[in-house]
């Protein structure tokens, strides 16, 4: 017997899945979400904040570039405080083609995205660090987004219209029968007990991993992941987001998302959405290629450097390398594909147009359902959304107002004591989780100060949710992950002195050995 | 400009900076120098500043402790500074008080007319407590003295000896311009005694009241202005002498570091200026200073200023104090006086700046000694003020060891 | 600029090297990029707590254990002692009392509730933690959580419960960090205030142990004042940086430098030695304009290891010494400066200059320096000193070696 019913379960808790999960809470459908770890641990927590103008997609998939200056607008509207207002530049450098500038105004023009041509001594006002070299200059309404504050937004809608989330709720089976689901079974990770979840309908929103998910259900779904690595750099050195204008390639792109600029982008087929190595090689490769648009970047500091596999579909056999698979998105109807009859998979596609991905989706479900239900999403605000645009300084001026220099826990990122409190009580006890959601420990002494107060705190406040400093011990292995192949110079300071506190001020030791304590 | 941003990527966070800052040791009004340097750099548009919004910055002074106690390179001042030009561009220039502290070369040439009556003005209580209102000038700030004869008056009539070997420009700023000549005699006849010939180019202000007030763009024309008159003597005779500790600062690094001055005219300026004692003290590591100075029974306490120690040159004047027979001199153990500047004189600062300088007075009070040493002239001010006690350059106690010989002696 | 011996960097190697070779009589000049080390460590005297893989409890069995080029094996253990007594007696003179012996490590409590191994505890974080530990911490403090310290403490079996109380009022109410509440502390009255607060908070306890932020100026002396008004013992619990112990220690070192005629400059890299016929002559610095050049006999680097930014960790796994482009044995590639573990054991702690027994720099080949150059502290090989628990005795071992080498030459003809 089912432990809970529904209407429909929508299986991931990425920025996909998180955007259908409101857009049927808005259209009355009842549903719940369920996530195997935290709400963005996919692929939308491993991206590079682009908010895309489509000025990347112009010339080489138009499609695409439509559909990301629409939505670019749409989010702008419903999740403004999601958003960056950074705008974007795209640099002709000398060593491109220089007739890629033409091809690129007309596409754009072709396309909808509003393209403005500077003078590269205008540029060079607006961007003083970029390359004295370049040729000409565009100017595209580029944006950056906060994909943990836009889930967090989608899911906070939604539950407020009664839909249910279940995080850490890996699915590990579906009962059938014949060719229709009849429900879905979730391992409560905390616990080990299993939850059947009764539903008429699965949305498969599980991205890189769809494939997996799929199987479990006996649906035929083919993913070709393509792992793509960025590097954060500790400072943000550009102002707005900054492309390479020639065909989209590897490491073409400095995207200035919140206080660091991450610098992207690699792709590599892979079968494993899990692996999130980096390799200093691609690490070295995009701090290079960054040079050459700005070049003092050259001599940064880096802070870290993470992977993630983009959703892409293969549509068919023929395999032209996993980045010029489109990135348009697709919405599978297992029905026609061999069963079963009650699932839908949506994949492909870019965080930039996620809530048009929802919408599709739900279009195509409501159809099934024999329903009548417009989609709102694009014109129903966000809670917060009255907050307007996010600007890079509101952290600053948001302590400076209140003079809450003495309340904060992690300096480098200004989050408050109030503020992690205020998550524990909403249920994340986790260090990791408090980074997604409040940036602690993302900045440059990477938990060397915060870590350990923000366990204090979990603890504090949740007395024996967690042992503090297996908390801490867990959030810095993590954190250190993502620093090995990017530590030299003056990260590589910073990490010693991480070690002096760490090891050598707090005496904590490696499991199983070391100084340990009496 | 750019590059002192840059050095914000350093910070290892380790608070050292904040150990030594002697504002917010004395005030909650100051979140410290970690918070207002590299940490809120990160939330200020870009690498170039941008607007921030954070008044609380404008409690930094200037001194500069931080950027020489950072084990990293950050230079945490520096990059305070920039945040307050910006700050202050954003909201349309300084307010009129800040304005005039900020042209001592304005307020000389205003003031130097009507010198007696300005000066009566100053030791008057209430003139002082309608300035106060007025102005916003605190009535107890420590104000100078309009000399009777401004430095160059004097200068333009003295005859520099025969028999010179070497010839140096001398950069004697606003405060021994207008206020304190006799300190620039005391300099002349130093140099003098050793074979120094001096000349006294044009000039004009540094421009570092308005670097520390925040308008960035008049400090580059007083700048400009005395980097197209200072050039000629930095080609020849290619040394340029200061005894104001700030000035001098300012002139070898503020305007390459903040003002973004970065051309050969600017760079060769900087290169050819040196502090006075500097000065000195390299003609004594050659063998070439006179060292016949006359016993100078007393004892100093020294204080050397915070803006000395961001020449990088150590403190010369120890050294060169210590070729005087019979002076003891004893070191100060606080690194800023308070006054940086015109922060002092200002009427919601001047409590910051007196409890800043506490330690110092409470070393003058244990040790009693004859008389105090500094290096900056509103230093010198602040401190007479707060001790009672008469505060000199080195220059003058060398000049006074050179040419007096204690009643009694041979 | 002319010295008799200047020494590189500022942290407690530059420091005890500085002051050591002052009471050898040599005229010493500090210059350093900053402060160091001193600021960052707890206050304690490390020598060794980890050797051959293994904790060490007693540090003079421990030093048998040690690879043959380790500080310690080029100085040799008598004069590691000699130099931990010095210490001990250099300190107490200032009011800084050190308990303990190169024979036994003890434990310093810190702020997570670990008792982390060291060897000489200075006597705020010496008091035994007998009978019930009442943990007290400052409201609004947010580098000590009490709750935390004991559950630690309990978990090494003590009797631990945790407190917290407001602090007097003050003018940090609003913000305040370590140094800021051991600057109150410094006047009496204030520190009369937080008795009268900490008494009721640790009646009944046989030992309160509360954040090391019991003055600043004074040595001991506030600690000592507290604990007879509270009348409890109190323990000093290490806290991260900025550490207050460690600043007492650093104002000992620079009083003493200061009283035999020492210098310390701070805020401006050594970035290189000029060499004439085989031997160094001068130190060049960086200057607000232009390099200040210093002449100088003997130049003693005390710059650290990568941590200290004596030595630079290129992007390719080079490393390079900052001042004299001395030898480093460096890394294929960066893959090699770090372990995977984020508490292993990191090889590039360990990089550093090797040098001989009179702690003269090698080359590649093995040869050593030019007259006139040593090298001390975090900046030798051969060791790792936050893995294995040895800065402040290598600091200490070293330095007491260069003064032993440079001690004034009696002969009238120095060059």
């Amino acid at each position: 017997m089912a432990d809970l019913e529904t209407q429909v379960v929508v299986v991931g808790g990425g920025a996909t899945g998180t955007a259908v999960l409101r857009d049927l809470a808005l259209r009355g459908i009842d549903a719940v979400l369920v996530e195997r770890a935290d709400l963005g641990t996919g692929t939308s927590g491993r991206w590079h904040g682009l908010l895309h103008s489509g000025g990347r997609y112009v010339v080489k998939d138009p499609v695409s570039a439509t559909e990301c200056i629409e939505e670019n607008r749409v989010l702008r509207r419903i999740a403004p405080h999601c958003v960056e207002d950074t705008g974007g530049l795209f640099v002709l450098l000398p060593d491109n083609d220089q007739a890629f500038g033409d091809a690129f105004v007309e596409a754009c023009a072709r396309t909808g995205v509003p393209c403005e041509e500077l003078r590269p001594a205008q540029a060079r006002r607006r961007e003083p660090l970029l390359t004295p070299r370049l040729t000409r200059a565009f100017a595209v309404p580029d944006g950056t987004m906060d994909g943990w504050k836009l889930i967090g937004g989608f899911v906070a809608d939604a539950r407020a219209r009664g839909a249910r989330v279940l995080v850490r709720h890996p699915v590990v089976g579906m009962e059938r029968d014949g060719d229709r689901i009849l429900a879905v079974r979730a391992r409560d990770a905390a616990t080990g007990e299993d939850r059947l979840i009764g539903c008429q309908w699965v949305l498969n929103a599980a991205g890189a991993w769809a494939g997996r998910v799929a199987a479990l259900a006996g649906g035929e779904l083919r993913m070709a992941p393509g792992k793509g690595a960025m590097v954060v750099m500790v400072g943000r050195w550009v102002r707005g987001v900054v492309n390479d204008c020639r065909m989209p390639g590897d490491g073409d792109i400095i995207v200035p998302v919140h206080q660091v600029a991450i610098l992207g982008t690699t792709d590599k087929e892979t079968d494993d959405p899990d692996d999130n190595s980096v390799d200093p090689a691609e690490v070295d490769f995009m701090l290079d290629s960054a040079a050459e648009l700005v070049p003092a970047i050259a001599g940064g500091r880096v802070l870290r450097a993470f992977s993630g596999s983009r959703p892409l579909y293969k549509a068919g056999d023929d395999d032209a390398g996993s980045r010029d698979l489109t990135r348009a998105f697709f919405v599978l109807d297992h029905g026609g594909r061999g069963g079963p009859g009650n699932l839908l998979s949506i994949v492909g596609g870019k965080l930039t147009t996620c809530r048009q991905m929802a919408e599709r989706t739900v279009d195509a479900l409501v159809a099934r359902m024999g329903l009548t239900a417009p989609c709102t999403t694009a014109t129903t605000p966000l809670p917060g959304a009255d907050q307007g645009v996010h600007r890079l300084a509101e952290p600053l001026a948001t302590v400076e107002r209140q003079a809450g220099y003495g309340e904060l826990v992690c300096e480098c990122e200004l989050v408050s004591r109030r503020r992690i409190e205020a998550a524990v009580d909403q249920g994340a006890t986790d260090l990791d989780d408090l980074r997604r959601q409040l940036r602690l420990g993302f900045g440059p002494c990477q938990a060397a100060f915060c870590g350990w107060r923000a366990a204090a705190i979990v603890d504090e406040r949740r007395p024996g949710a967690t042992e503090p400093l297996a908390n801490l011990e867990r959030f810095l292995a993590e954190r250190w992950r993502g620093q090995r192949a990017t530590t030299w110079g003056d990260g590589a300071v910073q990490a010693l002195l991480n070690q002096a506190i760490y090891r050598g001020t707090f005496d904590l030791a490696p499991a199983g050995g070391g100084r340990g304590t009496a | 400009m750019l590059h002192v941003q840059q050095t914000a990527d350093a910070c290892v966070k380790c608070n050292i900076c904040n150990t030594v800052c002697p504002v917010s040791a004395v005030t909650d009004l100051f979140p410290g120098p970690k918070y207002e340097g590299p940490q809120g750099q990160r939330f200020r548009a870009g690498l170039d500043g941008g607007s921030s919004p954070d008044r609380s910055l404008d409690w930094c002074s200037g001194c500069g402790l931080c950027t020489q106690a950072c084990p990293e390179g950050v230079m945490v001042a520096e990059i305070n500074s920039v945040a307050r030009a910006e700050l202050v561009r954003s909201r349309g220039g300084l307010r009129l008080r800040d304005r005039l502290v900020s042209r001592p070369e304005l307020v000389g040439a205003l003031g130097r007319p009507v010198a007696p009556l300005v000066n009566a003005a100053l030791a008057s209580p209430l003139a002082r407590r309608l300035l106060e209102r007025a102005l916003g000038v605190h009535r107890q700030a420590a104000m100078p003295r309009f000399a009777a004869r401004s430095f160059r008056a004097w200068a333009r009539r003295h005859a520099p000896p025969a028999g010179a070997t070497r010839t140096v420009a001398y950069f004697h700023g606003c405060a021994t311009q207008e206020y304190e000549p006799h300190v620039g005699r005391a300099l002349v006849r130093v140099l003098e005694r050793n074979g120094v010939a001096v000349t006294h180019p044009p000039q004009g202000c540094c421009g570092l009241p308005l670097i520390s007030n925040g308008d960035y763009p008049a400090a580059g024309r007083s700048a400009a202005r005395l980097v197209a008159r200072l050039s000629p003597a930095a080609g020849e005779p290619g040394v340029i002498v200061a005894n104001s500790t700030s000035c001098g600062m300012t002139l070898k690094a503020k305007y390459r570091e903040l003002l973004g001055m970065e051309d050969g005219r600017t760079a060769a300026v900087s290169r050819a200026v040196h502090d006075i004692c500097e000065y000195l003290a390299e003609l004594d590591v050659e063998g070439a200073l006179d060292r016949s100075f006359h016993p100078l029974p007393a004892r100093a306490l020294y204080h050397p200023q915070c803006q000395l120690m961001a020449h990088g040159v150590g403190m010369p004047a120890l050294d060169l104090l210590a070729l005087v027979p019979e002076l003891e001199v004893e070191l100060s153990t606080v690194g800023c006086c308070g006054m940086a500047g015109t922060y002092g004189t200002k009427v919601e600062k001047y409590q910051v700046a007196m409890d800043v300088g506490a330690g110092l007075w409470r070393q003058a009070r244990d040790l009693r000694p004859d008389f105090i040493v500094c290096d900056s002239e509103t230093c010198r001010w602040h401190i007479a003020k707060a001790t009672g006690l008469p505060v000199y350059h080195p220059v003058q106690v060398l000049d006074r060891a050179y040419r007096f010989r204690p009643p009694g002696r041979p | 600029m002319r010295a008799d011996v200047v020494v590189v960097g500022a942290g407690p190697a530059g420091l005890a090297t500085a002051v050591a070779l002052a009471e050898a009589g040599r005229e010493v000049r500090v210059i350093a990029r900053g402060n160091g080390f001193t600021h960052w460590a707890p206050g304690a005297v490390d020598v060794l707590a980890r050797a051959g893989g293994r904790p060490v409890d007693h540090p003079s069995d421990g030093l048998p254990l040690l690879p043959a080029r380790h500080p310690y094996r080029l100085v040799g253990e008598p004069l590691l002692r000699r130099a931990l007594d010095r210490f001990q007696l250099l300190t107490a003179a200032a009011g800084l009392t050190y308990e303990g012996s190169l024979d036994a490590n003890r434990r310093q409590v810190t702020a997570l509730g670990t008792l982390r191994p060291t060897c000489l505890l200075p006597a705020p974080a010496a008091r035994p933690l007998d009978g019930r530990v009442a943990v007290v911490g400052l409201d609004g403090f947010r580098d000590f959580a009490p709750e935390l310290c004991a559950r630690g403490l309990r978990a090494a079996g003590h009797d631990a419960s945790a407190r917290s109380v407001a602090p007097p009022p003050w003018g940090h109410a609003r913000h305040f960090h370590a140094v800021d509440v051991a600057r109150a502390v410094d006047d009496p009255g204030w520190r009369a205030r937080l008795a009268d607060r900490l008494g009721p908070a640790t009646r009944g306890a046989g030992v309160a142990v509360v954040p090391a932020v019991l003055g600043l100026a004074g040595g001991h002396q506030a600690w000592a004042d507290l604990e007879r008004r509270v009348g409890v013992p109190l323990v000093e619990a290490a806290l991260a940086p900025p550490s207050v112990p460690g600043m007492r220690l650093y104002q000992v070192w620079l009083a003493r430098l200061r009283q035999l005629g020492g210098r310390l400059q701070l805020g401006f890299p050594v970035t290189g030695v000029e060499v004439a016929d085989g031997r160094v002559t001068t130190v060049v610095s960086e200057g607000a304009s232009r390099p200040v050049a210093t002449r100088c006999a003997e130049v003693v680097l005390a710059t650290g290891g990568v941590a200290g930014r004596g030595i630079r960790a290129g992007r390719d796994g080079t490393l390079v010494e900052e001042v004299a482009g001395l030898h480093v044995e460096g890394f294929g590639d960066r893959m090699g400066f770090f372990a995977e573990g984020f508490l292993d054991d990191h090889p590039l702690g360990a990089a550093g200059v090797a040098v001989d027994d009179q702690l003269r720099p090698l080359d590649a080949g093995g040869a050593p320096a030019p007259g006139g150059l040593r090298a001390v502290g975090g900046l030798l090989a051969a060791h790792d000193p936050t893995a294995e628990g040895s800065r402040e005795g290598v600091a200490l071992a070293t330095a007491a070696r260069v003064a032993e080498l440079l001690a004034p030459d009696p002969s009238p003809t120095k060059g």
